[in-house]
């Protein structure tokens, strides 16, 4: 999936923007917009320095918010698509003759 | 719980202080604790309850590096593991040093999964695709085999049972890779569930660092934000890893 970077803070967006970076990151695939966007990509050889001082040096994929309200997002959005799926084939299996 | 008494100084086999410079000429056992000013200090496996403003908790748990015996005759061993002072109304990280056999040691809440030497401190999971490429687990380290040449190479990987991470900011792997499949290098870090050696092991990874073939080096992971997972690794190619451990 392609999610675009911020070049400083090296958090994740789906949308392009201002000091973004595009890159293709396969592990997104499927994933809603609160997953990626809760997410911080750090690039190859590329260096993060946290607020507290440590560093990092890329490529490095992590949570950038708060891991159980992201995964709950994602829950969430996977549980709307496969009531849609069913809800989609309630309708096929009830039109057939 | 030990708590600072006032008296009875004397008796005690430590000293706990603060300053925003380590104590010239200090004893053995000065536990020092960098804050420009500290309050009551409590040792307790617990955090306390009733703590004010610039108290120091010292967390003990059963075993640590840095045990001593508290009291100049008889014997209460205490062993400290991590520092945290309570700062508007929170209890934060704080830089800590005890003064042991002559030098300064940090006190930092640091957990092995795998230490070189000693192997592995729990349980730790393996998993290769097919019976050319495997993994071992040691004592000096762990190997994983997942590439004999251009032509051959799968899937291998290791995981720890999921683990409580909460209150931890990194995770480090001292580790070496050998050899490495270009786009599936081996990845060290957390996953979301246990790690198959096949090409799904992916998906359940993302909070991860790749490490690319080259010299032996400790990779850091950023997990201030990841609430749970699988300690681990997954990836196709050859890797040591000598030390896991977290903070």
């Amino acid at each position: 999936m392609k999610v675009y970077v911020d070049k400083k803070t090296f958090m994740c967006f789906t949308e392009p923007g201002e000091d973004r970076e595009e890159y293709e990151i396969p592990v997104f695939d499927g994933k809603c917009k609160e997953f990626v966007e809760g997410h911080r990509y750090v690039p190859e050889e590329m260096e993060w320095i946290r607020e507290d001082g440590e560093v990092f040096i890329g490529e490095m994929l992590t949570y950038g918010k708060d891991s159980v309200e992201v995964d709950l997002a994602q829950a969430e959005y996977e549980r709307h698509r496969l009531a849609d799926a069913e809800n989609a084939l309630a309708i096929m299996l009830g039109g057939a003759t | 719980m030990i708590f600072n008494m006032t008296g009875g100084g004397t008796s005690l086999n430590f000293k706990v202080v603060g300053g925003t410079t380590e104590p010239s000429n200090p004893t053995e056992n000065t536990i020092w604790v960098k804050a420009e000013k500290i309050g009551a200090w409590y040792f307790s496996t617990t955090q306390p309850d009733g703590l004010q403003e610039l108290d120091v908790w010292i967390a003990v748990e059963p075993s640590s590096d840095f045990e001593f015996n508290a009291l100049k005759k008889n014997a209460i061993q205490v062993c400290p593991a991590y520092v945290k002072q309570y700062v508007n109304g929170a209890l934060t990280d704080v830089i800590a040093k005890i003064h042991k056999d002559g030098a300064w040691v940090v006190l930092e809440n640091k957990k092995y999964v795998f230490k070189s030497g000693e192997g592995a401190l729990e349980t730790i999971t393996k998993a290769s695709a097919g019976d050319r490429y495997y993994v071992t687990i040691g004592t000096e380290r762990i190997e994983g085999h997942g590439y004999d040449n251009s032509s051959a190479a799968d899937y291998v990987s290791f995981y720890t049972a999921r683990k409580d991470l909460t209150g931890y900011n990194t995770l480090y792997f001292d580790v070496q890779v050998t050899e490495a499949w270009s786009g599936e290098e081996p990845r060290f870090g957390v996953a979301s569930s246990t790690i198959p050696a096949t090409s799904s092991g992916a998906s359940k990874f993302t909070t991860y660092t790749v490490v690319k073939k080259g010299n032996r080096q400790t990779i850091a992971v950023d997990i201030s934000s990841k609430d749970s997972g699988y300690i681990g690794a997954w990836g196709v190619g050859n890797f040591y890893v000598y030390n896991i451990w977290y903070k």
